[in-house]
């Protein structure tokens, strides 16, 4: 029910993305497409790639009902840039056709920040491997994914993949996944545009069969030849020859023009149309998604339904997207056209469509496309009304990627003009990488604006919202950072507030990076006592954990352990684990079990924390991980690797501008590292220089690992053993001194 | 890399096969389109790396055929 009173992400989900559209009349089966898809399904990976209208999902939809009921498939689109997003559908889809499939993955999802590597995908995965029949997952339109951490994790999912399980991506360019691995190793099948491409038969079998034109053979040919078997071209020959008298002359008038296919045979479709239906086909070309009442809405007239049926009787390349005929879309290359005709016709028009699409989705609940439509209508003031009111929810549920995303398609001047989604865009921002000076351009913006009473999103007021974000957004300043926590406590308002309390937290975490763990601990004792971690879940668990490492630091190990373990539970159970800033946990927990001289799991953990620091705002936290990694090294008689890491932190610390208590460890813990030699240390081995010769490349460890087809760890470890023997203590080191010893290629 | 290049933008000629219509100019805002000879030449100013790539993907969307892309001014 429409009700402007929303939401949940789960809300987005658009459950007719599920499924292979349903079939339409007027097209044929392509059998030997069909035969030469299954024999292509042989290896774990098949990638059907062509450019736009070539008939790709036609194709698939039809071997999906032959298939007989083994498909998981998801159409993707452009929202699905969200790695917990994309995940969600693709569970989603595989429980459609194994009931109950990937049940705790969902779970995991639904949880704030899950952590696809450690708990969705080894769980989903799990799941996969029971199922005894062989099963294909169709992701339809993979080129519209552009994020790189769901192209990482769907590299994972293949290199996982159970045997009998297969992925079929249909795309218009090549995905950046290990392609040329799976080639060579034949685990992959690929179908590109020639495979694709209409043969004589085809074209005659399309235009008189199915669409019932009764052409002569070389006419067929004709055509076949000016289009070059392109399914799109084709298709719209035949919609512009209905109802002609003189087919022949048609063709051959089509066949001397120099024209692009595309063009002139849209303006011949569109021209033989009724005004009416020309119109609402413009008009509506400005949704991704048709509904009768949304086009209503849109088009402001009655009757859409109707005219939604009869467009798909007439072939009109409007795609059923559920058998209750509910929902459709256009074929994709259609509605570019028809955008374009639109925009050249009634230029004026086109924001006052969207304007009327985002009100219809507004009060229909759908959040995402209702923001998407204020933006392209340029009505920013809306759209940030609905980013400020709504972004919480999707923070929470970690949906980072989603609001960033919103924000990503607002000019930079409507954020900065807004305060509270200034706000949004800093904290947001904040813990997804952005720089210091990206951040302070924000809150710039939240400092120099006014704004009455609390926020749309419940925060106590926007100078609070900006204390709080630079308490917790520490980058390189810990002195910086105490004094915006003082601030944010003096503007939290009473104590019982839940403001006060995230106040006292990010006080209590930055008086302890400033070395100052006296004060800290009080206060941090007293919001463990009083407050449920179920109502303040981040301030809980940071707390926990940095009473934990204080415990630590007082040489009381059993309240260190036995804290860092209830502050490990409670992250746990509420999802919390990918959080960067619950990082905290994982530090307190790998410190406390290195006491316990148990030490892989404490590397386990640390190399977690320091991983989940790797973002700018981060960096103070990620040197103090790195020292405690260095201990665990040391605890296991690594004098060489802890002395690498050490020298990381120091480097690190080097370029803080108030590094606060990391100083002070770094004195503590032992002089620089000596002088090093003419030769490494030790021989590297075959693995470690496959790993030294990628060094120099921009790829993340992560990315290494999928090159040479080992685990992320795997690497860190081997990449670990080339520092030690390089005696060096950074990549860009690595790569020097290799050079310098001609390990690898000059520059 | 891009750091060292001046400021200002570099003006690109995307060539693509089949002969467009002004219909198409909505699609590569800026931009000239001239056909001719069985193609259709796009110039026009592009400020850095990302509007190339936009203009790009505007030519997969329309199922456009790429022949080149050159920048015309010193690089």
């Amino acid at each position: 029910m429409p009700s402007d009173t929303i939401s949940s992400p789960e809300h987005d989900l658009v459950w007719t993305k599920l499924g292979p559209p349903a079939p339409r009349a007027g097209l044929i089966a392509r059998t030997g497409l069909q035969a030469l898809l299954r024999s292509a399904l042989a290896g774990r990976l098949c990638l059907l790639d062509a450019p736009a209208g070539s008939g790709k999902t036609t194709l698939l939809a039809q071997w999906s009902a032959a298939a007989g009921g083994r498909v998981a498939w998801v159409s993707l689109d452009e929202g699905d840039n969200d790695p917990s997003r994309f995940w969600t559908y693709v569970v989603e889809a595989l429980a459609t056709v194994e009931p109950g499939v990937g049940a705790p993955a969902l779970d995991a999802l639904r949880r704030p920040s899950a952590d696809l590597y450690r708990a969705v995908l080894p769980s989903l995965l799990n799941d996969l491997r029971a199922i005894g029949s062989p099963l294909v997952l169709v992701l339809d339109d993979y080129h519209l994914i552009t994020n790189s951490a769901c192209h990482q994790t769907l590299g994972y999912y293949l290199d996982h993949l159970p045997a009998g399980l297969h992925v079929l991506l249909s795309t218009r360019t090549d995905p950046p996944l290990p392609l040329a691995r799976m080639r060579a190793r034949g685990e992959l099948a690929e179908l590109r545009v020639a495979d694709l491409q209409f043969s004589g038969e085809e074209a005659s079998a399309l235009l008189n069969d199915a669409m019932g034109l009764r052409l002569a053979g070389d006419d067929v040919e004709r055509l076949a030849k000016r289009t070059e078997g392109w399914a799109a071209g084709l298709y719209l020959a035949g919609l512009s020859l209905r109802g002609r008298e003189d087919p022949s002359a048609f063709i051959a008038a089509f066949h001397g023009d120099n024209r692009h296919v595309a063009d002139y045979l849209t303006a011949e479709v569109l021209g033989g149309q009724p005004a009416a239906i020309r119109a609402f086909l413009l008009r509506t070309s400005v949704l991704e998604r048709l509904s009768g009442p949304l086009c209503d809405a849109v088009v402001e007239a009655e009757g859409s339904a109707e005219l939604l049926r009869e467009l798909e009787r007439s072939n009109l390349f409007l795609v059923p997207l559920d058998d209750h005929r509910q929902w459709y879309r256009y074929h994709q290359l259609f509605r570019e056209l028809l955008r374009l005709e639109l925009a050249g016709r009634e230029p004026t028009l086109v924001a006052t469509l969207h304007r009327r699409a985002a009100a219809w989705h507004r009060r229909a609940g759908h959040v995402d496309e209702a923001i998407s439509h204020a933006t392209a209508a340029g009505d920013f003031a809306d759209a940030n009304a609905l980013i400020a009111r709504h972004w919480l929810t999707y923070w929470r549920r970690g949906r980072r990627a989603t609001v960033l995303r919103w924000l990503d398609g607002l000019p930079p001047e409507a954020i900065t003009a807004d305060p509270p989604v200034a706000f949004v865009a800093a904290w947001i921002g904040g813990f997804s990488g952005a720089t210091k000076q990206e951040v302070e351009r924000w809150l710039a913006a939240v400092d120099d604006l006014t704004w009455e009473g609390a926020l749309p999103d419940g925060v106590a007021s926007l100078a609070f919202g900006a204390a709080l974000a630079r308490a917790d957004l520490v980058f390189d300043d810990v002195g910086r950072s105490v004094a915006a926590a003082w601030r944010a406590l003096d503007l939290a308002g009473d104590q019982p507030s839940p403001f006060f309390w995230m106040a006292q937290a990010a006080l209590g975490l930055t008086l302890y990076l400033a070395g100052r763990g006296a004060e800290a601990r009080p206060r941090l004792e007293e919001l463990v006592r009083r407050v449920a971690v179920a109502d303040q879940p981040y301030a809980v668990v940071g707390a926990l954990a940095v009473l934990s490492l204080l415990a630590g630091d007082a040489g009381d190990e059993p309240t260190a352990t036995a804290l860092a373990t209830r502050a490990a539970g409670s992250a746990e159970a509420l999802g919390l684990t990918a959080e960067p800033l619950c990082g905290l946990v994982q530090l307190a927990l790998g410190r406390a079990l290195t006491r316990q001289g148990k030490l892989d799991e404490a590397q386990e953990q640390l190399e977690w924390a320091v991983e989940l620091f790797e973002i700018d705002s981060m960096a103070v936290l990620r040197a103090h991980g790195l020292l405690l990694l260095a201990s665990a090294r040391r605890a296991r008689g690594d004098v060489a690797g802890a002395l690498a890491l050490r020298e990381r932190a120091r480097e690190l610390t080097g370029q803080l501008k108030d590094p606060g208590m990391l100083a002070t460890l770094l004195e503590r813990d032992g002089p620089a590292p000596s002088r090093r030699g003419a030769r490494p240390a030790g021989p590297l081995t075959e693995r470690e220089h496959a790993v030294l010769r990628l060094l120099p490349t921009k790829l993340t460890t992560r990315e290494i690992g999928a090159e040479l087809y080992v685990s992320v760890s795997t690497v860190r470890t081997q990449v670990q053993a080339i520092y030690r023997k390089l005696e060096v203590s950074s990549r860009a080191e690595a790569v020097d001194r290799a050079r310098e010893l001609g390990l690898i290629s000059p520059r | 890399m891009m750091r060292n290049r001046p400021p200002g933008p570099t003006v690109y000629q995307i060539v693509v096969r089949g002969e467009l219509s002004q219909r198409f100019r909505p699609a590569f805002e800026g931009m000239a389109l001239v056909a001719g000879d069985g193609r259709t030449v796009i110039t026009g100013p592009v400020v850095d790396q990302a509007h190339l790539h936009g203009l790009l993907d505007r030519v997969g969307d329309l199922g456009l055929e790429l022949v080149s892309v050159n920048p015309t001014t010193a690089a």
